[in-house]
């Protein structure tokens, strides 16, 4: 057996445990039992419905949340970094051991889900609402673990206080699918999902995009777990998932003439296929997220443009910021848009360069001396020139911001992109001087 | 691989926080079966370069190789070859010492069948036996470190990484430890030990390597080993004329007073001793006794810390 997830078992299916859970599962089923008017099985299974969720959600994700950050505060993580295990071993250990008491708890109660719904729905159907909730379970304590492993490979050293509360990422992800499920539970799968221009069965449809965020989620968990083995990852997986996050959301927006159209209006003008809009607006979202999420500290650029400078594209490659990866895909999509002569190109365009520019101010202030709240401060100066600023400037000259601060929609790709270009090379030029000044050379002796 | 190669090979090794580099270009190789002190005064670099050894850390350039394995491209590899004791010793206190130990071998690849034995050999050497179902949280501080150190030994390793290994133990488990090292090069494992307790490595160190500010001033041999053993003269009554009567004896060098004493290195035998002796009582002086001096390695980390310090001045 995996020694990690022997451990967990050692320490998380206690004698005591094993005995008690099934002892108050049972004194709670018999409750309701007894308490049913004929459909107690009906009973018992929305019971269970909600102590899956209880367990496997709540504690679930909470154990796998503090699957990497116990064992930082407690010492004891760079004993597991110096075994030999690999990452997989180690990722699918922690995922499996860390709730494996949940999993005792929720797996009879899953099976009742299942046997109470097969009271009023097809067996299969009713088999198929617990696998669906069994896989939302899975989601939310893999989004759990990879919250843990991220906050345990940023720079500032852990501290207790910033692990708590962790699982509530677990939690919220868990939130989409765990309405739609529960109301699917009750009210029946509801009508068919229209996705690229075809008809999916709506639990099918949600059982698969749970399935595949899960699975991104864990090869998320794999990407981290191996940089913490001090593995080198490639970028190829950050880049099949934000692909696969474009596609995802250009499926709901795809119109191809037969069925009605999501339709998006901009300046007046009809987008009646938004599709490519809206994968672009995935791209930068996500590279908005991990320009925040990443670590962004000198010493790990340093090393990247020294092994460019070597000539070593593969390990510089492997050292390159995520976000980065954003931007070409995105430019792609504007290409496309600015081809087509989608009415979104000029947003598409402008959006784009004013992402250029607010990583710059990110990076900017992340090269600074005193980098302990630099994305906090950098979140608060991008609050300002996106909302305050304009606002002010439009209440005193009566003109709009649009192109200037923040992206154009109309006016043309280049008019669009201009004021934006100019802004985010500017930044950058400070970047580049802040980075020549301080860090590019090698620091003071310690 | 070739046995002559070197247990560890540290090439260029440059280390940054974001705010000093801790290492500059750091090279040296370890022999294979040597005791090698790691010394330097707080904030040299000694748990920064023994964890970019044991790839914890990943250096900015650099090369290190553990028993032919190169740590920054195979590093699970690399720590099937190496046991790395921190000053921390990192252990569940909610698992009891056997399964502490199951876990550790488990972990380092070791085959189920034969983890029972493994463990029950190690449990043995690191007289752990008698604790096999104690919780590792009521284990005391000496019977802690003794697992820590049997879990990474478990897998056999041929190089062992020790950060400050005595740090906190009470005399009676220091001097075990002293005798397990002893054990241990004995059975030809490379050990590598920072700790600051230097007349404590001086007992079983074949080398020493000093390192300050991140770099490396110095790799040589202890002296003890074959060289002239220090003496401590102790002289009832003023000490200033002593050095020059010893350093008038043939085969007596490098005399200075130190703590009440005159410290002197002497490659005499004990007839020689007993020459010299006579030699100072005829010379007036009121010895009080002659002892060997045990801070052997401590005497040379200062005496080349000092002739840096002069250096840089």
């Amino acid at each position: 057996m995996n020694p990690e997830l022997q451990r967990y078992l050692w320490l998380e299916l206690t004698p005591h445990r094993l005995v008690a859970a099934p002892v108050i599962l049972a004194g709670i089923f018999t409750l309701v039992w007894l308490g049913s008017n004929g459909d107690a099985l009906d009973h018992m299974g929305t019971v269970a419905y909600w102590v899956v969720i209880a367990v496997g959600v709540l504690w679930g994700a909470r154990a796998t949340s503090e699957a990497v950050t116990s064992e930082v505060l407690e010492g004891t993580w760079d004993q597991q970094r110096l075994s030999s295990l690999s990452p997989w071993s180690m990722t699918w250990a922690k995922l499996a051991g860390a709730p494996a008491f949940t999993w005792y708890v929720c797996a009879p109660c899953l099976a009742l889900v299942a046997i109470g719904g097969a009271t009023r729905m097809a067996p299969a159907d009713a088999a198929a609402h617990a696998l669906l909730l069994g896989l939302v379970i899975l989601f939310a304590q893999a989004m759990g673990l990879l919250a843990s492993l991220h906050l345990a490979s940023r720079e500032a050293p852990l501290a207790r206080r910033s692990a708590l509360g962790l699982h509530v990422v677990g939690l919220v992800t868990a939130v989409p699918p765990l309405l739609y499920s529960v109301n699917a539970y009750h009210q029946g799968w509801g009508g068919p999902v229209v996705w690229f221009g075809s008809e999916w069965h709506p639990g099918a449809f949600v059982f698969l995009s749970v399935g595949a965020f899960a699975a991104w989620t864990v090869v998320g968990c794999l990407r981290l777990m191996g940089a913490e083995l001090q593995l080198r990852n490639t970028p190829l997986a950050w880049t099949g998932f934000v692909v696969f996050c474009m596609a995802y959301a250009a499926g709901w927006a795809w119109h191809d003439g037969r069925a009605p159209a999501t339709v998006i209006e901009i300046n007046g003008v009809e987008v009646v296929d938004a599709s490519l809009l809206c994968a672009h607006g995935v791209a930068l979202a996500l590279g908005y997220g991990m320009l925040f999420l990443e670590r962004k500290d000198p010493v790990s650029l340093r090393r990247m443009l020294a092994d460019l400078g070597r000539g070593s594209v593969r390990e510089a490659l492997e050292g390159l910021p995520l976000w980065t990866l954003t931007l070409p895909l995105a430019g792609a999509v504007t290409a496309a848009l600015i081809v087509d002569g989608s009415p979104a190109a000029t947003l598409g365009a402008s959006s784009l360069v004013f992402f250029a520019r607010d990583a710059g101010i990110v990076m900017f202030l992340n090269l600074g001396r005193r980098r302990a709240r630099a994305d906090a401060a950098a979140l608060l100066y991008l609050v300002l020139l996106y909302g305050l600023v304009p606002a002010i400037l439009a209440a005193a000259t009566g003109v709009s911001m649009a192109g200037w601060l923040f992206p154009d929609v109309a006016g043309g790709v280049l008019p669009g992109m201009s004021s934006g270009a100019v802004q985010a090379v500017a930044v950058w030029l400070l970047v580049a001087a802040r980075w020549t000044r301080a860090w590019a050379g090698p620091p003071a002796a310690g | 691989m070739a046995s002559a190669a070197p247990a560890i090979a540290v090439r260029d090794l440059v280390f940054d926080y974001p705010a000093h580099r801790a290492l500059h270009g750091v090279s040296f190789s370890v022999a294979r079966g040597s005791v090698t002190a790691l010394v330097g005064p707080n904030g040299a670099g000694k748990t920064t370069l023994l964890s970019c050894i044991a790839a914890l850390l990943r250096p900015l350039s650099g090369a290190v190789q553990v028993d032919g394995v190169d740590m920054l491209a195979e590093p699970r590899e690399g720590h099937r070859r190496i046991g790395y004791l921190k000053d921390f010793y990192g252990l569940y206190d909610s698992l009891t010492v056997a399964q502490s130990l199951w876990h550790a071998a488990r972990g380092q690849g070791i085959d189920p069948a034969n983890c029972r034995g493994v463990v029950e050999r190690v449990a043995a050497d690191l007289d752990l036996a008698g604790l096999m179902q104690a919780q590792v949280g009521a284990l005391s501080r000496g019977q802690r470190q003794r697992l820590a150190i049997a879990r990474t030994l478990v897998h056999r390793p041929p190089v062992l990484l020790l950060d400050e290994p005595a740090s906190g133990l009470d005399p009676e488990a220091r001097h075990d430890l002293a005798a397990l090292m002893r054990r241990l090069q004995a059975d030809g494992v490379t050990l590598l030990v920072s700790s600051h307790i230097l007349a404590e490595l001086a007992e079983y160190s074949t080398d020493m390597m000093i390192i300050r500010d991140g770099r490396l001033l110095e790799q040589r041999p202890v002296s003890h080993r074959g060289d002239a053993p220090l003496l401590r003269l102790e002289v009832a009554g003023p000490l200033d004329r002593v050095p020059d009567v010893v350093t008038r004896f043939p085969g007596v060098s490098v005399a200075r007073v130190e703590d009440g004493a005159v410290v002197f290195a002497f490659d005499g035998d004990a007839r020689g001793r007993a020459a010299l002796l006579r030699a100072c009582v005829e010379s007036g002086l009121a010895v009080s006794g002659l002892t060997q001096a045990g801070a052997t390695l401590q005497d040379e980390y200062l005496r080349r810390v000092r002739a840096g310090e002069e250096q840089a001045w």
